[in-house]
């Protein structure tokens, strides 16, 4: 049957998708097996498609037929490529690393992995300049790391309780806080960002 | 006096770009206090911690793990009546704001000037400070002086030889002068305990502190429809739990009531204060917050029960038909008949009766012939309250939120600590979550089924009785209800009720100016008792229990945990009760 290895293709991302932080491996098979498909389905279809410009309709519906699924195959295959790029690009803000942890790196295909590499260094070169504009009079530069903030915050302060005793806390302004357990405080939310990350702390409204 | 005469200026402009320190008693007024608190510290931004507490422990535990973190304490019904100088050690820049409604006073806070700063109602400074003795009949400078000057001169002389002390000390005992010095000084001091004992004899509650602060944000104009609600279920709560009376509870709604009419008057501003650009009538979204004054039935929780199980519970209702006995219950459906309510009605829940019946209902039980015929005026059967709605549900009057708030706190669950039932209370009275708010006023309800319940026990077993001045009740051992029963506003509810469900039932004038107390045993070695002072129409809020506790407590030396801000109640170790109820009996005569 026609367009069968390229539905694989979607299918096998869509339980790529039901465990968030495994990339099944690249299906070169598959992916080859439907470019061969494409290339006899178009040869095919340049034969035929002769006696129709001289005028005989008899073969029309089966070139109709080959060029949908010609459309089609294109479109899985498109699918597959895209979405698991985005899954890549995801990889990078998720895990804040430019080099792709070794059992991801081996499922991804070798442009995959150069893909990876180039979008690491553009968003490296973007966070660069967008440093660069925090630049103040003194010349501190303020670094942005884009993939810490990736949604902009509601206010600058937050109320956030404390799940375990953790101590005395430092604030960028030099006070410090005890993070005794069950203690709620209002802080500023930049301090504690990384509390919250590592489940000391929780975001309260 | 350190009562701060203007709040702004001598309280929130002071703390501006400082952290503080805030903790909370857990109270439904305390809780509405700190959202308002909190609205004006996040204008401001200013940075705090806060912390829950319940008890005089907690307070000083949670001082001390905090302390390093700011030098601005603000205290919210918590510790006024106690003399935190003394008991917290604070280094000196430490400062406290106190915002309480718990009186007395202790005079030393009263009387510190530096530490210690008391935010009252500005409009009611002078009463407020014609209550507390004046600095000269309490606090003896001169004495002080005397003392100190003393202290040195016997350091002195004990480095001289005996003689020159002897002849000195016997130039003293003869000098005229000298004896009529400690003549005065001792009418002096018995005057002065004199002042004290008047002054502590008993505790009560005055203005709410979510009032307080709400007369802040309105001065320093940030005010908005939230925190006029918030402070309405703060001033709610304490005609709920009887701190304060009716009179007074009138007089703060028809002062609210002019913010109400304020910031409800179309064309309104929106609920978050920011100004409303389109000023059109209509154009109020549904979702902003709509608060009306309404005098509403003395039912609790009505419109979220059915009226016959509203009846049931309703205190008031329930005494006027001696609801515990037969009788009473044939009375009640007597009452209804009168209505023309038909019993189906009011067993299905109030939301979904007939509306034609709901809307008589409210002037059928102020009609004459009902009036007369059950003997009660309107004052009794309505009560003036607020009303708010926003979004597409119920509408809520403040007791309401007020039972559901307190439920929430109350609530005996063995997993949940003071902290999540803080933070679980606190999103209740935000009114976005909706989820919260119903599941308080379900455990507000199965509250009320318990004590209802346990107050029928005590009438069918005639388990309260008098002893001497006060009527008792005690709860039996290993009861599963005796933890809900002893969180510190069931149990005065508990007593309350019971109290007046007793009057109700029994006829005697003797005891009708009779306190009450209720012994709840706790665990293996402790007993919590709770007292509450004689049910009387007005004034029934003075509670001298406070006092005759400790005296009781000291002239057996029993082993009393006074552990609560509020002093009728109290944690006592059992081996002692017995020999500390009769002392209780002879100190109350």
């Amino acid at each position: 049957m026609l367009c069968q290895k390229s539905f694989e293709l979607i299918k096998q991302l869509d339980s790529n998708f039901s465990n968030a932080h495994e990339l099944s491996p690249f299906n070169e098979d598959n992916v080859r097996y439907t470019f061969e498909e494409c290339k006899t389905l178009f040869a095919q279809n340049q034969i035929d498609v002769q006696p129709v410009l001289q005028g005989d309709n008899s073969n029309l519906p089966t070139i109709q037929m080959r060029h949908a699924a010609l459309q089609r195959n294109k479109r899985c295959l498109l699918t597959y490529v895209y979405t698991r790029m985005n899954w890549v690009a995801s990889l990078r803000f998720e895990l804040a690393t430019v080099v792709a942890p070794k059992h991801i790196k081996a499922n991804m295909s070798d442009l995959e992995v150069v893909w990876f590499q180039k979008y690491s260094k553009t968003l490296a070169n973007y966070m660069k300049s967008l440093s660069q504009a925090t630049q103040t009079n003194s010349g501190y530069i303020y670094p942005i790391d884009l993939t810490q903030y990736t949604k902009p915050p509601k206010s600058l302060f937050i109320h956030v309780r404390c799940l375990k005793d953790y101590g005395e806390f430092e604030l960028s302004d030099g006070h410090t806080v005890s993070l005794v357990k069950d203690s709620q405080h209002y802080l500023l939310a930049s301090d504690v960002q990384d509390l919250i990350k590592q489940g000391i702390l929780e975001h309260i409204d | 006096m350190v009562f701060i005469k203007d709040a702004k200026k001598e309280f929130l402009d002071q703390i501006i770009n400082k952290r503080v320190l805030v903790f909370v008693h857990l109270d439904v007024d305390a809780l509405c206090s700190w959202k308002i608190l909190q609205h004006l510290l996040h204008c401001e931004h200013i940075l705090y911690s806060v912390i829950p507490i319940n008890s005089k422990q907690a307070l000083e535990d949670a001082y001390n793990q905090h302390k390093q973190v700011a030098n601005n304490i603000i205290l919210i019904n918590c510790g006024a009546t106690l003399d935190l100088v003394e008991i917290l050690q604070p280094p000196e820049e430490t400062i406290f704001y106190l915002i309480d409604s718990l009186r007395p006073l202790e005079v030393r806070n009263v009387y510190n000037g530096i530490q210690i700063k008391i935010i009252v109602l500005q409009n009611e400074l002078g009463i407020e400070q014609k209550l507390v003795p004046e600095y000269e009949d309490i606090f003896d400078e001169e004495e002080e002086n005397d003392e100190e000057n003393e202290e040195e001169e016997d350091g002195d002389e004990n480095l001289d030889e005996e003689e020159p002390e002897r002849n000195r000390s016997k130039r003293k005992r003869f000098d005229p002068e000298y004896l009529e010095k400690m003549h005065a000084k001792r009418e002096w001091e018995s005057k002065r305990s004199k002042i004290l004992f008047e002054y502590y004899k008993y505790t009560y509650h005055r203005c709410s502190s979510s009032l307080v602060l709400f007369d802040l944000a309105w001065k320093s104009a940030k005010d908005n429809n939230d925190l006029l609600w918030w402070s309405i279920i703060g001033l709610t709560e304490q005609l709920i739990n009887c701190k304060i009376d009716r009179d007074i509870y009138t007089r703060y709604v028809v002062e609210l009531n002019s913010h109400v009419l304020r910031h409800n008057h179309r064309p309104a501003v929106n609920a978050l204060g920011t100004s409303n650009t389109n000023p059109a009538p209509d154009d109020v979204s549904i979702n902003c917050l709509k608060i009306s004054h309404l005098d509403d039935l003395n039912m609790v929780l009505l419109r979220h029960w059915s009226i016959l199980e509203s009846i049931y519970h309703s205190i008031d209702l329930a005494c006027l038909f001696k609801m515990w006995t037969n009788k009473g219950k044939k009375k009640l459906n007597e009452f209804l008949a009168d209505l023309g309510l038909p019993l189906n009605e009011c067993k299905q829940k109030f939301a979904y009766m007939d509306s034609s019946f709901k809307n008589d209902f409210k002037m059928l039980v102020a009609s004459e012939n009902i009036k007369e015929k059950y003997r009660y005026d309107e004052n009794f059967i309505y009560l003036s309250t607020f009303i708010a709605s926003f979004g597409y549900t119920n509408k809520l009057t403040a007791f309401d939120m007020a039972y559901a708030v307190e439920a929430l706190m109350e609530n005996v669950d063995g997993e949940k600590n003071l902290s999540d039932k803080f933070i679980e209370a606190l999103n209740c009275l935000n009114r976005e979550n909706l989820k919260a708010l119903e599941c308080g006023i379900e455990t507000a309800k199965n509250h009320l089924k318990k004590i209802y319940q346990q107050i029928q026990n005590f009438i069918d077993m005639n388990q309260i009785v008098a002893s001497g001045p006060f009527l008792q009740v005690f709860l039996e051992e290993g009861s599963n209800e005796n933890p809900f029963f002893s969180q510190i506003f069931t149990s005065k509810k508990l007593a309350r009720f019971a109290l007046q469900s007793y009057l109700a039932l029994t006829k005697g004038k003797k005891v009708r100016n009779m306190p009450l107390i209720v012994c709840i045993p706790l665990n293996e070695s402790n007993t919590l008792i709770a007292g509450v002072p004689p049910y009387r129409a007005t004034n029934n809020t003075e509670n001298c229990f406070g006092l005759a506790f400790d005296e009781a407590a000291e002239k057996t030396k029993s082993r009393v945990n006074f552990s609560y801000f509020d002093t009728s109640i109290i944690e006592i170790n059992n081996e002692d009760k017995s020999k500390f109820l009769d002392a209780l009996v002879a100190v109350m005569q």
